[in-house]
């Protein structure tokens, strides 16, 4: 089964054809994605790098990742609706786009991994969760390198 | 012609910028950099902020997420600013007078006092506190501010590419 209908149609909603017109209103859904994007990127590193005992030392890594939970979904959700609208106003582009289904897997591998990093926290498997960190690192970055390029193909 | 417009023309014109500018690979690869250390460094100033602020990290004093997160945040800004220097230095006569580029230019210098106001002032106050003290007002404000501050920068930013 093909997901044209799915692009033509998301290109078809009122916030689709309003951000295609409207470069203001363009630039500041990329600006929400870019500002959401550093939120994670700031927390995702502290995650991480508590867990691989680098920052924190003194603090449980198990509850440094719990507090900055929220913050990290809240950014993930910000990310998610802005990245939705930045498709929608030139939903073909995407469609077409030979490092956009790379960009939408290495995130999918990038949070079901930082669900990973929490689970191993939580049950105390520190060398578990010590490499599923540096995985967490290493897909977060391709993530962004990806998102980059694809806006450049 | 004045002598900004001279500099700037000098710079643009030089070798480095020339071969930037015509380059098929080096100049995403450099924008992409930005991204990264833009990324790094707002990121880590962020959740400094929020843990000043009482939304997150509320179990760690922020005088030890200052320490711990500084290095990072300071990594960020090296690759941020190197990389915007060339950035810059390649289209630097065609954006120059780029009314996002000069707010952003002003709103840098501003986050960059406050950042100052912080390290000379704030965090100076903050070294004894523990995780109960709460934040005099004058810190939040201060830490209110830089999220704004740099939310800010980063939309001068974006915006430069569209005007």
């Amino acid at each position: 089964m093909s997901l044209e209908p799915l692009f033509v149609w998301l290109g078809q909603t009122p916030p689709g054809v309003f951000l295609a017109k409207s470069t203001a209103s363009f630039a500041a859904t990329e600006t929400l994605h870019l500002i959401s994007l550093a939120v994670l990127a700031g927390t995702v590193l502290i995650i991480d790098l508590t867990a691989l005992r680098a920052i924190f030392k003194q603090a449980s890594p198990a509850e440094v990742e719990r507090s900055l939970r929220p913050v990290l979904l809240g950014a993930l959700a910000v990310i998610a609706v802005s990245g939705v609208l930045l498709v929608a106003a030139g939903p073909l582009k995407y469609y077409t786009n030979a490092i956009f289904p790379v960009k939408l897997a290495t995130l999918l591998v990038a949070v079901l991994v930082q669900a990973g990093v929490h689970v191993a926290l939580e049950k105390r498997r520190e060398g578990l969760a010590k490499g599923l960190a540096v995985a967490s690192l290493v897909l977060w970055l391709s993530v962004i390198i990806l998102g980059r390029w694809l806006g450049l193909i | 012609m004045s002598l900004l417009s001279q500099v700037i023309h000098a710079l643009y014109e030089s070798p480095a910028s020339t071969a930037l500018r015509e380059s098929e690979y080096a100049f995403p690869v450099i924008q992409t950099v930005h991204v990264l250390g833009v990324a790094a460094m707002a990121g880590t100033i962020a959740l400094v902020d929020l843990n000043v602020l009482g939304v997150a990290l509320r179990r760690q004093p922020p005088a030890r997420t200052v320490a711990d997160v500084l290095p990072i945040t300071w990594a960020g800004f090296a690759l941020a600013i190197l990389s915007g220097a060339a950035l810059f230095a390649a289209q630097s006569e065609k954006i120059y007078g780029n009314v996002f580029l000069q707010l952003k230019f002003v709103l840098l210098l501003i986050a960059g006092l406050n950042v100052i106001v912080f390290h000379t002032t704030t965090r100076r106050s903050i070294e004894g506190w523990s995780d109960t003290v709460v934040p005099p007002i004058g810190v939040k404000a201060s830490a209110a501010a830089s999220l704004l501050l740099w939310a800010l920068v980063i939309a001068a930013g974006r915006y430069i590419a569209y005007y």
